[in-house]
This record gives C-alpha cells, sequence and structure tokens, in this order.
C-alpha cells in the first residue's frame, strides 16, 4: 500500500513537473533587445526590501528574455523637484519619465509642449501591445490622451486593459463606502439609511448612545475622505477636494458646470454645516483603529472592509457583536445620488527624445502592455511564482501562497510587480479576479461577505464617471493656470469655513459673487472648448 | 595711488587667506546665480537658459495681482518672526542657565539632551503632534477633558494652529541654537568672574552684567542674519500641518507657490517669487543692520 | 568655563540655581520624550507600531526594524560613503569656512568693505536648484561625490560666525604685539588666531558634520549611482517617506497601511541620523573651552 501511494507521488511529481517544463518558456512576442539599454526614472515606492531594481527578479527576468540592459534611475521622496531639475539640466536624461502619482497635467502640458516625449504614434507599427491597448481595449484613453496636435506623447499607468463597465467583479482594496454600526442601529431599532435625512437621523442617534463616540468619522478636510463624501447625494461630483479633482462638470447638454456656486452646492453646505455644528462629525487618520476600538459610530472606509475585517478587530477589542455594515449610497433632497469612479488611470508615463527610445518602447510594450506582461506584473517571475493553468489563466504556485501567507502586504511587490513602480502597470480584471479568488480559496484573503458583495454591487448603480483627463492648449494653461488658482483657493477654504460654521450661509450670495468676480466664467469657457474637443477627438 | 599698492602690499597675505573662500563663492554661488534671469522669461526645459522666451515682470504681477499676495507674505513673516523671537529666547535662556549648572555631568547631559530634537525629521515631528493633539485620542485632549474644559479641534483652528507650530518649532531648534551661545560663554575671560565675585556681585548680577553683555555681539549677529531670512519659509511643514480650514494664518508663500506653480512645471513662476523674497531679505538685513549700528553700535555688515 | 568657586553662596545664587535645574530639565525631560518615543519605536513589533499604541516604552520588544535596515548589504556601503563624504567635506568646509571668517574680521584691509558686501549678497542671493544643478554639471561633477561635497560647503552664515568670534575675543593689541615680534599675518592667522578660536571651530565642524551626514537632497539630486548614496538617502529611499498631501495618489488605505508597516524605518534612520553627535559631541566638549592663551598678554 505505501509503496503504490509513493509510486503514485512520485509519478504525480514527475508528472507536474513535465507540464511545467512543457510550458516552460515557451512564451511568444518576446522583443529581441540584445546590445540595447534602457534607462528608466521612475518613482519608486513600496518597495519592501532592497528598493533597486537591479536585484528585482521581475526586471532580472526581463532582462535575460530581451537581452536589454536596464539602468534604474529611481528613487522615491520628493520625486517631483528631482525629477524636474533632471530634465531642465538637459544631461543625463533617463528614457522613460514618470510622472508621479497624482497626474499634474500642467507639468505634462509643459514638457510635451517643450518637445521634451517623442510622439508614440509614430511607433505603433512596431508596438503590437500597446496598439491593441490603445485601438481595441482602451479607445477610451486614447482619446483622453490624444494631445491637441494629434500626437500621443504619453502612456498611462495604474489602469486596465479591459473596460469598467465589463467589471461587475471585485477589486482589490481601494474605494471607500460608508460603514455604520449595525449592532447599535438594531438595538435602537433604526433600520439601514438610504437617505441623507436617514443618515443624519442615524448619526444623531448614535451621539445620544455614547457622547463619547464619533458619529461620522472622517480622515480630514482635504483628502478623499472628508465630509464631501455626501456631495454625491447633492447631484454633485467633486466629493474629493485633492488637487487632481477639480470643481467642473458637464451637464446632461455637455455643458461645463462650476459646480461650488450652484444651488445644489448651497443645500449641501446648509446640511453639512448642520451635522457639524451637531458635533456629528470627527476627524482622524487612524480610523480603522478608531473604528476598532468601539469609538466610531459610521466611518467612510474601504469597500472591501469587512473582508479585512474591521469587524475581527472589533471583537478583539471587546466588542463581540460589533458590527460594521455598508450603507448604500445615500439619496438625497432630489433622489440624487453618486460616487465618482476611478479615473481611468493615474500617473503617466513619458518616453523622452533620446537615442533609446525606440528601445524603451519596445521593451515597455512587451513588459507592461503584453498578456504575458501583465501576468507577470500580477502574479510574480513566470516558473518561479505562478505557472499558466489548462485555461491559460495564471495559477500562483504553493511556495508563493504561503510566502503570500506569511506577509500579506503583497509579496509580489518584492519580486517587482504591484502597481508601485509609477511604470505603465497595466491590470486585468480577469486575471486579478483569478488571483483574488486563490488568495481566497486557500485562507489568505478573507472571503467576501454578502453584504461586501451587495455594497459592490450597489456601487457600480450609484457611480458616475470622473471629468476625463484632457489637454489644453498652452494659452488656455496660461489663462486657467492665472485665473483658476486663487478661484480655487477661495473655494475650498469657503466651502469649509460655510460647512464649520465660521463663515455664516447668509454671506452664499457674496461668495457666488466674489467666484464671479475672480473670473470663472473664462475659465469655464476654457474647461469647455478642452472638453468639445475632446469629445470630438 | 601709491597708498593703495602699499595696502596691497600689506594685506597680501590675509588676501591669501580670504582667496579660497572667495573662489568657491565666485564659482559655486555667483555663477548659478545668472540663473535669475529665469524670472523673467518662460522657462522652457528644452532650451538653454539664454534661449528662453522673455516674458518681463510677468511672474511678478501674476504674483502680486494673487487676491492671496498680502495674506500669505503676511503669514510668512508673522510665522518667521514669532518663530525666531521665540527661539531664540530660548535658546539664550537655555545657554544662561545651563552655565549656572554646578554639577558638570548633569550639565553636559541636559546639554546633549535638548540637541536631539533638532535630529527628528519634521515628518515625524508632526505625526507625533497629530496624535498628541487628536481631538478624540490625543492626550492633550484628554487631559482638557479631564480638567473640566472643551476639547479643542488644533489642526483645524485658525487659533491655535500658529502657537502649535511655533511652539514645535521652538522645541526642534532651541536646544540646537544654543550651542553657538554656550561657544560664546565660554570664551568669556574667567577673571571677569573672579573681580566681579570679590566685588560683592552675585551671580545673577554676574549674568546680568558679564556673561549677557559678552554674548551680545553674538546675539545681535544671529538676529540680523536671521532677519535677512525672514522671507524664506520652508513648505514641509506647513504642508504637514495645514488644511483648507486654517489657511487663513498658515498658507505661507512657499505653500501658495507650491499648489499654484511648482508642481506645475512654471519654474520661471518659482523663480520669480524667489527673486522677490531675496530682494525684501536683502532690505530687511540692511535695515535691520543700520538700526543695529545706529542703537548698540554692533553690525553685520 | 565661568567659575564656580563659591566664596560665598548668597540666598539669590541659591534661587536663581534652582530656577536653572528646574526649568532645564523640565525643558530636557519635553525633549527627551520624543527621544524616548523614537527609541521605543524602532525597538517595537511592527503590529504595535502600525496600531499606533507605542507611548513610551517598546511594545512587543523585536529587533525587525533594526534587521530589516542593517541586513541589507548595501547598507555598509552607504555607511562608507557618508562617513567618507562627511570627514571630506567637514574638513573642506571648516578649512573655507575659518579662513574665509577670518578675512573678513580684519577691519583695515583695503578689500574688507566690499569683501562685506560681496558676502552680503552671497548669503541672500542665489540662483536657485536648477541652475545650480546645470552648472555643477556642466563642470563635469555630474554623479560624483565632489558635487555633493562642494554644493553648500561654505556657508556664509557659518563664516560671520567665524568672525564675531574673532573679533571679540582676539584684540588688535595681539596682533601689533605679534607683528612687532616679526610674524607676518599668515604667522599671526595659524599660531595666534586659530588656537585661540577652537570653540568657533569646534562648533563650526559639529555642524559641519551634521549638515553633511543628514544630508539629502543634495546627495538625491547629484548622486545617480545608487552606490554612491549616504547612508539618509539610503534608508530613506529603502522605505517611501510620503509626505504631507501631495503625491497621494487614491489609493486609499492600502497605501496607509503599508506606509504604517513602513515608519519603523523612519525610527531607525532618526536614530542613525543623531550617531554623529552623540558619538562626536563629547569628543568637542573639550574645545569648548576658551582658547589657549599665548604668552599672557593682557588687554
Amino acid at each position: 500500500m505505501k509503496k503504490s501511494i509513493s509510486l503514485l507521488l512520485v509519478l504525480t511529481m514527475l508528472l507536474g513537473f513535465a507540464s511545467v517544463a512543457a510550458r516552460g518558456e515557451a512564451i511568444e512576442g518576446v522583443p529581441d533587445l540584445r546590445g540595447k539599454t534602457v534607462r528608466l526614472l521612475s518613482m519608486e515606492t513600496y518597495a519592501s526590501s532592497g528598493s533597486f531594481s537591479d536585484i528585482m527578479p521581475l526586471f532580472k527576468r526581463y532582462e535575460e528574455m530581451t537581452g536589454v540592459t536596464i539602468e534604474w534611475d529611481s528613487f522615491s521622496t520628493d520625486y517631483v523637484t528631482v525629477m524636474q531639475t533632471r530634465l531642465a539640466a538637459g544631461i543625463n536624461l533617463p528614457d522613460v519619465v514618470s510622472l508621479g502619482g497624482s497626474l499634474d497635467l500642467s507639468l505634462a502640458s509643459k514638457l510635451i509642449e517643450d518637445e521634451m516625449f517623442v510622439n508614440i504614434n509614430d511607433y505603433l507599427d512596431d508596438l503590437p501591445n500597446i496598439s491593441r491597448f490603445f485601438n481595441e481595449s482602451r479607445p477610451d484613453i486614447r482619446r483622453s490622451l490624444t494631445y491637441y496636435d494629434g500626437g500621443i506623447y504619453l502612456l498611462p499607468c495604474s489602469t486596465y486593459n479591459n473596460r469598467e463597465d465589463e467589471f461587475r467583479k471585485l477589486q482589490n482594496g481601494g474605494d471607500n463606502i460608508i460603514w455604520y454600526r449595525k449592532d447599535i442601529a438594531d438595538k435602537l431599532g433604526i433600520g439601514c439609511p438610504t437617505t441623507i435625512d436617514e443618515m443624519h437621523a442615524l448619526l444623531l442617534a448614535y451621539k445620544d448612545y455614547d457622547p463619547d463616540m464619533i458619529p461620522m468619522l472622517v480622515r480630514d478636510w482635504t483628502t478623499w475622505c472628508s465630509p464631501y463624501v455626501f456631495a454625491g447625494s447633492y447631484g454633485l461630483h467633486f466629493e474629493q477636494m485633492d488637487s487632481s479633482s477639480d470643481y467642473f462638470y458637464p451637464d446632461e447638454n455637455d455643458r461645463i458646470v462650476f459646480e461650488p456656486i450652484t444651488d445644489a452646492a448651497l443645500e449641501f453646505v446648509t446640511e453639512m454645516n448642520k451635522w457639524y455644528s451637531e458635533g456629528l462629525f470627527g476627524f482622524n487618520a487612524d480610523r480603522q483603529a478608531l473604528a476598532a476600538s468601539g469609538k466610531a459610530g459610521a466611518v467612510w472606509y474601504q469597500k472591501d472592509a469587512n473582508r479585512i475585517s474591521t469587524n475581527k478587530l472589533l471583537a478583539e477589542n471587546g466588542f463581540p457583536e460589533g458590527h460594521f455594515a455598508p450603507v448604500p449610497w445615500l439619496y438625497g433632497p432630489e433622489a440624487k445620488r453618486g460616487i465618482g469612479m476611478r479615473a481611468p488611470f493615474g500617473g503617466v508615463v513619458g518616453i523622452t527624445d533620446t537615442e533609446n527610445a525606440k528601445t524603451a518602447l519596445e521593451f515597455l510594450d512587451f513588459v507592461f502592455f503584453s498578456d504575458f506582461g501583465i501576468a507577470c506584473q500580477l502574479a510574480g517571475v513566470y516558473g518561479d511564482n505562478w505557472y499558466y493553468d489548462e485555461n491559460g489563466m495564471p495559477m500562483l504556485n504553493d511556495e508563493t501562497l504561503q510566502a503570500w501567507y506569511v506577509d500579506k502586504t503583497g509579496n509580489w511587490r518584492t519580486v517587482g510587480g504591484g502597481v508601485h513602480i509609477r511604470m505603465p502597470q497595466i491590470k486585468d480584471y480577469n486575471i486579478e479576479y483569478g488571483l483574488i479568488q486563490q488568495l481566497i480559496d486557500c485562507g489568505i484573503n478573507e472571503p467576501f461577505t454578502e453584504e461586501s458583495l451587495n455594497a459592490y454591487l450597489d456601487w457600480q448603480d450609484a457611480a458616475f464617471e470622473t471629468l476625463p483627463f484632457m489637454f489644453y492648449t498652452q494659452d488656455e494653461m496660461e489663462e486657467y493656470n492665472s485665473l483658476y488658482m486663487d478661484i480655487k483657493t477661495y473655494v475650498q477654504e469657503s466651502l469649509t469655513r460655510f460647512i464649520m460654521g465660521e463663515e455664516p450661509l447668509a454671506n452664499w450670495a457674496a461668495y457666488k459673487e466674489n467666484v464671479q468676480k475672480m473670473g470663472i466664467e473664462k475659465v469655464v469657457a476654457i474647461v469647455q472648448s478642452a472638453y468639445d474637443r475632446y469629445l470630438s477627438n | 595711488m601709491r597708498n593703495f599698492r602699499a595696502k596691497v602690499k600689506r594685506d597680501r597675505y590675509v588676501g591669501l587667506i580670504a582667496l579660497p573662500g572667495f573662489l568657491y563663492l565666485l564659482i559655486f554661488n555667483c555663477v548659478p546665480m545668472a540663473g535669475i534671469i529665469v524670472a523673467f522669461q518662460n522657462f522652457s526645459f528644452r532650451k538653454s537658459i539664454f534661449q528662453n522666451k522673455w516674458v518681463g515682470l510677468k511672474w511678478f504681477t501674476k504674483f502680486f495681482h494673487s487676491i492671496y499676495f498680502t495674506r500669505v507674505v503676511r503669514n510668512t513673516l508673522v510665522l518667521n518672526a514669532l518663530v525666531l523671537f521665540s527661539g531664540m529666547l530660548f535658546s539664550i535662556l537655555l545657554a544662561l542657565f545651563l552655565n549656572e549648572f554646578k554639577n558638570q555631568r548633569l550639565k553636559k547631559f541636559c546639554q546633549s539632551a535638548t540637541y536631539f530634537p533638532h535630529f527628528v525629521s519634521v515628518v515625524v515631528l508632526v505625526g507625533i503632534m497629530t496624535r498628541m493633539f487628536d481631538t478624540t485620542t490625543g492626550v492633550v485632549n484628554t487631559a482638557i477633558a479631564a480638567l473640566g474644559g472643551s476639547k479643542v479641534d488644533f489642526f483645524n483652528s485658525n487659533v491655535w494652529i500658529r502657537p502649535l507650530y511655533v511652539a514645535s518649532s521652538v522645541w526642534s531648534g532651541a536646544g540646537w541654537g544654543s550651542i553657538i551661545y554656550m561657544g560664546a560663554i565660554t570664551a568669556v575671560d574667567p577673571t571677569l568672574y573672579e573681580a566681579a565675585m570679590i566685588d560683592g556681585c552675585d551671580r545673577f548680577k554676574q549674568m546680568l552684567h558679564i556673561t549677557l553683555p559678552s554674548v551680545k555681539p553674538v546675539i545681535i549677529t544671529v538676529l540680523i542674519m536671521n532677519i535677512g531670512k525672514m522671507m524664506n519659509l520652508g513648505a514641509t511643514k506647513v504642508l504637514l500641518m495645514y488644511n483648507a480650514a486654517t489657511y487663513e494664518t498658515m498658507d505661507v508663500i512657499s505653500t501658495f507657490v507650491y499648489r499654484t506653480g511648482i508642481t506645475q512645471g512654471e519654474y520661471g513662476y518659482a523663480t520669480a517669487i524667489g527673486l522677490f523674497n531675496s530682494v525684501v531679505n536683502i532690505l530687511l538685513l540692511v535695515t535691520a543692520n543700520y538700526i543695529s549700528k545706529k542703537t548698540t553700535e554692533v553690525g553685520v555688515f | 568655563m565661568s567659575s564656580h568657586k563659591a566664596i560665598r553662596d548668597t540666598r539669590s545664587d541659591r534661587v536663581l540655581q534652582a530656577v536653572s535645574y528646574i526649568l532645564v530639565i523640565v525643558f530636557t525631560l519635553i525633549c527627551l520624550y520624543p527621544l524616548v518615543y523614537v527609541l521605543s519605536m524602532s525597538f517595537s513589533s511592527d503590529s504595535a507600531v502600525m496600531s499606533n499604541s507605542v507611548w513610551l516604552l517598546p511594545k512587543g520588544l523585536s529587533v525587525n526594524s533594526y534587521k530589516t535596515a542593517l541586513g541589507d548589504a548595501n547598507l555598509i556601503n552607504a555607511v562608507k560613503n557618508s562617513v567618507v563624504y562627511t570627514l571630506l567635506a567637514t574638513a573642506i568646509s571648516v578649512f573655507l569656512t575659518v579662513t574665509f571668517g577670518y578675512a573678513l574680521s580684519r577691519k583695515n584691509t583695503w578689500f574688507n568693505a566690499f569683501l562685506q558686501r560681496f558676502a552680503m549678497v552671497c548669503m541672500i542671493f542665489s540662483g536657485g536648484m536648477i541652475p545650480t544643478f546645470i552648472w555643477i554639471t556642466k563642470l563635469g561633477l555630474y554623479d560624483s561625490m565632489w558635487a555633493f561635497i562642494l554644493s553648500g560647503t561654505l556657508s556664509i552664515w557659518n563664516a560671520i560666525l567665524v568672525r564675531v568670534f574673532v573679533r571679540n575675543n582676539i584684540p588688535e593689541s595681539l596682533y601689533e604685539a605679534a607683528y612687532i615680534d616679526g610674524a607676518n599675518e599668515l604667522q599671526q592667522f595659524v599660531l595666534i588666531v586659530l588656537p585661540l578660536s577652537t570653540t568657533i571651530i569646534a562648533i563650526i565642524s559639529l555642524y559641519a558634520v551634521v549638515q553633511y551626514w543628514n544630508s539629502y537632497l543634495e546627495a538625491l539630486l547629484y548622486l545617480a549611482n545608487r552606490k554612491k548614496w549616504p547612508l539618509q538617502v539610503y534608508l530613506r529611499n529603502l522605505l517611501e517617506d510620503v509626505t504631507g498631501t501631495w503625491d497621494v495618489s487614491s489609493q486609499g488605505d492600502e497605501m496607509m497601511q503599508y506606509l504604517a508597516n513602513q515608519n519603523r524605518i523612519k525610527y531607525v534612520s532618526i536614530v542613525l541620523s543623531t550617531l554623529p553627535v552623540v558619538v562626536f559631541y563629547p569628543f568637542l566638549q573639550k574645545f569648548f573651552v576658551k582658547g589657549v592663551m599665548i604668552g599672557g598678554i593682557k588687554e
């Protein structure tokens, strides 16, 4: 008996090896870059060890496969300063330049205008994967990135090669929703809120229940996690206040509206002011810790917090019946609701006009845009970390799964994958979902609860597309910059002050007038013309 | 003329000694100064400095016309002045008091300990502060509540955020800043103290009439030179501490420029502001120097 | 050193003493708290750091942070770089600063007025980061330690401090006396001024050591080859230090958590950044004495 089992085991092992070997290195479409060099200037973050890419196995493998030599010029802090300085000096230019995480349109435009980057269109014949990406998978991104002279000078980072509206599956981390303490609400006989007013009532109830608890916990005033998260319920589209999102949005007739001076904005601010003066808001960067220690009634937190288990922590902290449940997007006074989808891409990369430009593009084309490359970015080094299963889907091997079991923060980052080196990291929903499922199956990630799932689906229904990324001409840019910067500061400050009660709401009309006096009409016209251009692209 | 040649001959060694520093400054300070020209240009990444398009005073008018111009300049000056005076006060007092220590080991220990905050990076410092002064969980507010007061939202309050900024800056810099005063104090002739003691002066009087006046030149020099830096306020700490609710008191020139200029590659704009700062700085410096010379006869230049 | 040979300790003396001790010790404690905090954080376990539960003493004692930081082979290289750069740069810096400061202090030279104004202009006006970078690169110094060492090596501020000290402590009569004895100015400088200025030289050295040991942006800019990086850059790059609200992409809390994890390296790097002061300072303390008088010339 034992003998046959061991024989069976040996046979299985042999078969296993054979199948792996058979799949082996038969990867198609590998460009031949022997003898060439490519120099990458990227913002490298989250490297948990070493941090120098010449020891990142993934890129070592790429070097072997293509024969190219990679020179990394990467560093993290003060990236923008250093990057601008190096570019301005014009010496030792890197071949591929990442423009940082929060995409800065002005900087990108300026660099393009100064002819620092090559026109990718000129090379598309030699770039099968990038062509496919722009023409078949994501023509919307192509549209966004086309400069007004028709050229494409940038490649997108942190995006998907399938479209968002095909996506009804689950993403890893990121976007946020409102979570509320269901156990307390149940005790008080309050059901899950669906409108703003019901939410208000719930928060007041939390305050009565425990005066030391923060009814609605957000992070601060200016990031993605602020009282502005409720703006969507008023038909407004500016729930984020950081620099990468603005206050302009097209209405049903594709006319751009400047939202912070609309009546809807006034309604929103009035309501928030009421909430603020009733002490319903609390600000803290450590939302999970606070929520988990029972100090928060409702919290704005990641969609899949259930999976990352704020609930489990609650239990550990002495609230065994403690339970956070998701709140569906709230309907406002005019039965509106909305939550912004993630921007189609986050960051861009340009190829400088050096003699290595073609090599660089071919390299990027293979490493980041090919199916194989995408799989590597998500799963690790082929052969060492994953293999193709019979359906052609990447499967993580046991060793990798075990490693992830030990270090949940994403072991694949140590091999050089993951989103965080600000290169055109393209992802694929199908592959990503498959990997997440593997992690769930082996107990590393918690399975999604029905609550979470429902929250996601509800999110889909309430989602709106954010204002697309658009280019302005140099003249437009100048006028926009000269007028809008002050307006933006003024608006941000005013809205905050109105909500905090430092500025009486009676001054709204004066505020609106000020904004108009500062020239908002001209700015709207500029955005409008850029938008019209975008639509006709 | 002959007189001049004689002088040159007479001073040749001092000239020699001055030479290395002077050459260094010429090469590494003065040549890059030509870059100031960018303040009047539309900077292009591609072209060299001398080929950029000339736009005259455009950047300056852009800055001056902003409705926030007065506010950011005011905030910069106020914050710097507060930090300067509080910091110097603390540093000097620290040096004077440390000087009174009899126990040399304790003195050395305390001295070294006060240097430490200088090395705590801004990020960590602000991180500690946000935790300590947090409205819900911070020690400070917990203590306030325990004593019967009502909790204060420090980081969202225009009233409190400045004192917080100043206090933390003083904390960071007082110890390190006292080094120079300690040095000046050690240079005081000990026989002066002995003489004073024989005359019946107690230590407090000694401090007032011997130590302090001896350190005065250093104090005034440091003060004047710092006044010559009043327009420079780094953005890092403010960026970490402020938000839209506190723009009114905390938005300074560098953060304003950061939000509206630097990230956009408007390098000419940033340079113009730098030039403006420098011009104001030098005016302040010359004025302070002049006043000081007239009143105390000590001047930097 | 002020003399503490107490002939009589008056009551006000005792009050002054008490006040001094109390105020300074309180301030010392306030300064020490973050030191303790940072040390504790650097010795705490990851989960303790992440859950922000460390206040005074380490929780979950662990040397993980140090293991991560020190276990890297490249770290030794970075430390070696730092030591070399710091020593070289300090030597050059002190040389330039002291000579220039001395030159500034001699009021009667024909060029003194010019030198003063020149120094003032250099101190206030600067072309900025980009022109300096371009120029240094044009000099062929890019990616060489000299670029990093030479930028900012003569701080006029420090030179002025030297000037103040020298003027304050070395009376003209000393120079005259030496001149009468046949010493030319070079000899005066070396044999009289330098020995009497040990205090300020020590202070300037300390400033220079600290500046170069902790230098970050210059190294980042001028040293492309990572093998040339000094310690602070290496450590800070080891784990990203995203500050403030810029460059926080809307990845949300995933990034925040990861950052919290990496906080520990921040604390290790602070501990390491104070090392030169801790090591260097006692050595310098000896120089914090009035310079040796030669010949006992009375004023």
